[in-house]
């Protein structure tokens, strides 16, 4: 759908991006990551061109963007800003409907339209009446979301999306896109500083330091197999929470002890990850857990002290 | 001092004039807001996307509003004449830096995500101005009209000094009449129109959002509207055109003077004495009124018309001099007396022609005169004591001044301080009443009918015999305000209506009533 191959951008004589290439398959959720400065939301509006690229080629739908005029280009790429950019002297209604008028839909079609955008971002209907700054910010960054599909394009580019709200409604918001049955077929780039985001989001993360790409796969990837001393460190901070989050009961299996039959521990899936099953301990009298191993059809057993020894186990382990 | 019957007397007599005045102030005020509208929210545009433009763009119009008003109207006479269209352009000038100004900021204060988005969504360039820029910098631009519009109807009020004509036709004429009626009877309206258009802008710009659409039609039709006014007052007006100084418009022995006595009834306009001169010459005026000494009689090839009536009063010309001042310097009478009688009427247009037209300086010419006189001496040395010499803002009278300051320096050990261009009568006057000056050379028909504002009664007994009203005046001068007048100095620049002396010929007019014979035809 999307494709970069070495792709520059200078600002007079700082380079913000230095030969970027990657590519974004059909529906993929790919999440630019890094801090600051390092070139993602260059990358990012270089795609639909508010930042006209220095040097390489983008190609949008195997078609060179340069080829094409700019608004058209935009027109099928929704975008969701940080600061949600929502236009103060519009209602919401007006708002959302931003695109579908720039593209002369007809009245009724837009009306409906809004309506299943609403119920689709869970907004109520009351708030078409309204004006943004009347709205929380979670709402303004859903209406934000509805206005960027408002004409359903087949891609979604998201800077920052959340960057702007306090940490608690970051985190509802995020689950609930996550969740959204709209966003499930669309080909996203978003860019993010924030690891949990990535983790819950992205497909692949690309992860970018000083104008380039450091290393790129799955967010698991990037956690246990860092290839440099930077991807590494990027994750230091928030390591152990990340592992517990991202390793599941399934994977330390093998490295768990057969449970004895008279323990009345609960039973947990083993589809759950270690973090859940942290979590699940410490509401048992008994601080302990049972999850079957449908391999060998045996109950293992799991407690603190095993569960980090099968984690460190399998990281030492796994390829 | 202020008489609000009087006031109403007036305002009542003169409501036609007022009206139409009125109308033309309205109207220039908004033509000329209407172009800087036109001119200056493109360019407050253009230069939001030029931003190197910005800076020498703002910076020009800023000087431009620096520039004091009166000589801003000054710069446009030698390049557009008189009348509407330098007026115009000045107030356009002086409107254009809040416009402008407040374009430029109000599209750059727009919040840089909303613009960031709808370029994302899309938009044009056209399309992010029309529909997200325009819209959330219209109540600052709407600000910035608002302020133009405000200086407009104060500016607009020094555009009767181009001819323009406007609500500041009464206030000069009555500053120079010392007619506190006709000064309110322009101020009061043009300040409470000011006020009108502030306020109405300000529900304006208050405006929810929402409406701004309508807001933005509202503006320019209601604009285009308000500079037809100017046009009104022309539909029914006569044939000849006439510049008369603020002065003669409002004097019993101007212009109110000869409407009385030949029933003359002339379209026309106030203009400066600076600037009438070279309008008629250009034939832009067909009258004008001027001083049977002036020099530019002579050099504009102008004719005088005979007042074959008799409204205009002698003005034997003679210094006037505080009293304190003459019992300081006793010795200043006999200085200031070696002039009597010493300059005529010929002696005096050919001086004036010679400041005025052949732009010799007024000391040359009052030097060459005392010298060819005999009256000239060499300066003394001058000790502590000064002497602060006035005069009107024109030529003869700073020839008079000059002649006075090399005869006291001559004669006396005082030290001299002259302070030209006091406007007119009123000025002139107060500032001797208030010791600011000692002496200014005055004319005994203005005295009596300006200064001393005499009934109809006095001056019709006094029956415009010369010597009569010299004396009558230098009496009542020293009643009432302990002033002197001394002897005259021998020329009558009394008023007189000219014309160019080819079309005069042509039309076979000679005298006033002529003119009015003319007029009436039709």
């Amino acid at each position: 759908m999307i494709t970069l191959k070495d792709v520059v951008k200078k600002f007079g004589k700082t380079i913000a991006v230095d030969g970027v290439s990657f590519e974004v398959k059909d529906g993929e959720n790919v999440v630019l990551l890094g801090t600051s400065g390092c070139g993602k939301t260059t990358t990012l509006r270089m795609i639909n061109r508010l930042t006209e690229l220095t040097s390489g080629v983008i190609e949008f739908d195997g078609k060179n963007i340069m080829t094409i005029p700019p608004e058209e280009l935009r027109r099928n790429m929704g975008y969701v800003l940080q600061h949600h950019g929502l236009f103060p002297h519009y209602t919401i209604a007006e708002n959302i409907a931003v695109v579908p008028r720039l593209l002369k839909w007809p009245d009724t079609n837009i009306k409906q339209r809004i309506l299943e955008l609403l119920e689709q971002v869970h907004l109520p209907e009351t708030i078409l009446a309204l004006y943004p700054q009347q709205l929380s910010g979670g709402q303004q960054q859903r209406v934000g979301l509805a206005r960027a599909l408002a004409a359903d394009p087949p891609v979604l580019l998201m800077d920052e999306p959340f960057g702007a709200l306090d940490a608690i409604t970051r985190n509802n918001i995020r689950k609930e896109f996550s969740g959204l049955e709209v966003l499930k077929n669309k080909t996203i780039v978003f860019v993010t500083h924030d690891v949990g985001e990535a983790f819950d989001l992205a497909d692949r993360v690309l992860l970018m330091d000083q104008g380039k790409i450091v290393q790129q796969g799955k967010a698991t990837e990037l956690l246990f197999h860092p290839q440099t001393g930077f991807v590494s460190d990027f994750f230091s901070s928030q390591r152990m929470q990340l592992e517990l989050h991202s390793v599941y009961l399934e994977n330390i299996l093998p490295f768990l002890q057969i449970a004895k039959e008279e323990n009345n521990a609960t039973v947990i899936d083993k589809k759950k990850s270690l973090w859940e099953a942290i979590e699940l301990m410490q509401s048992d009298p008994t601080r302990k857990l049972k999850v079957i191993d449908t391999h060998s059809d045996e109950m293992k057993m799991v407690d603190y002290s095993s569960l980090f020894t099968g984690l460190e186990a399998f990281k030492t382990k796994s390829p | 001092m202020i008489n609000i019957q009087g006031l109403f007397h007036f305002m009542q007599s003169q409501s036609g004039k007022i009206f139409d005045e009125l109308l033309q102030h309205i109207g220039l005020t908004f033509i000329s807001l209407l172009i800087a509208v036109i001119v200056g929210i493109p360019v407050g545009i253009l230069i939001t996307r030029k931003r190197k433009l910005a800076a020498p763009v703002l910076g020009f119009t800023g000087i431009l509003q620096t520039i004091p008003s009166i000589a801003l109207l000054g710069f446009m006479i030698p390049l557009f004449g008189i009348g509407a269209v330098p007026a115009i352009i000045a107030l356009f000038l002086y409107a254009l830096l809040p416009i402008v100004r407040n374009t430029f900021t109000g599209i750059t204060q727009v919040d840089q995500s909303v613009v960031e988005a709808a370029k994302g969504m899309g938009m044009t360039r056209t399309q992010i101005l029309n529909k997200v820029q325009l819209p959330l910098a219209m109540p600052v631009i709407l600000a910035g009209i608002r302020t133009a519009t405000v200086i407009n109807v104060g500016v607009a009020t020094l555009a009767s000094y181009i001819g323009a004509g406007g609500l500041g036709e009464f206030i000069f004429g009555g500053i120079s009449l010392n007619n506190t009626n006709m000064i309110l009877a322009g101020a009061i309206p043009a300040a409470l129109l000011a006020l009108f258009f502030d306020f109405l802008l300000s529900r304006l710009q208050k405006i929810n959002l929402r409406k701004v659409r309508a807001a933005v039609w509202l503006l320019p039709v209601s604009l285009v509207l308000l500079s037809s006014f100017y046009l009104l007052p022309d539909f029914y007006r006569s044939k000849m055109i006439a510049g008369f100084t603020p002065e003669f418009m409002g004097r019993i022995d101007g212009y109110p003077g000869l409407k009385k006595v030949y029933q003359l009834d002339i379209r026309n306009v106030i203009i400066s004495d600076a600037v009438m001169y070279k309008a008629i010459y250009e034939n832009k005026l067909d009258v004008i009124d001027g001083y049977s000494t002036d020099g530019r009689l002579k050099a504009y090839n102008l004719q005088s018309l005979t007042d074959d009536k008799h409204v205009f009063p002698p003005y034997y010309a003679a210094p006037v001099v505080r009293e304190e001042v003459l019992k300081k310097y006793p010795q200043l009478q006999d200085i200031l007396n070696l002039l009597a009688a010493r300059i005529n009427d010929s002696v005096m247009t050919d001086m004036n022609y010679k400041v005025d037209y052949l732009k010799q300086s007024p000391q040359k010419v009052a030097k060459d005169f005392l010298v060819e006189q005999g009256l000239y001496k060499n300066p003394l040395m001058p000790g502590e004591e000064t002497i602060t010499i006035g005069s009107k803002i024109f030529g003869e009278q700073y020839i008079l001044i000059e002649m006075y300051k090399m005869l006291i320096r001559g004669n006396t050990n005082l030290k001299v301080v002259t302070k030209t261009g006091l406007g007119g009568t009123k000025i002139c006057f107060d500032a001797l009443r208030n010791n600011q000056i000692d002496f200014y050379p005055e004319y005994t028909g203005t005295g009596l009918l300006v200064i001393l504002q005499q009934p109809d009664s006095v001056i019709s007994e006094l029956g415009g015999d010369k010597e009569k009203i010299y004396n009558y005046v230098k009496d009542e001068f020293d009643k009432k305000f302990h002033l002197k007048w001394l002897k005259p100095i021998g020329f009558n620049n009394t008023y007189s209506l000219m014309m160019r002396k080819e079309e005069a010929a042509r039309l076979h007019i000679k005298t006033i009533s002529d003119l009015k014979n003319y007029l009436r035809k039709k």
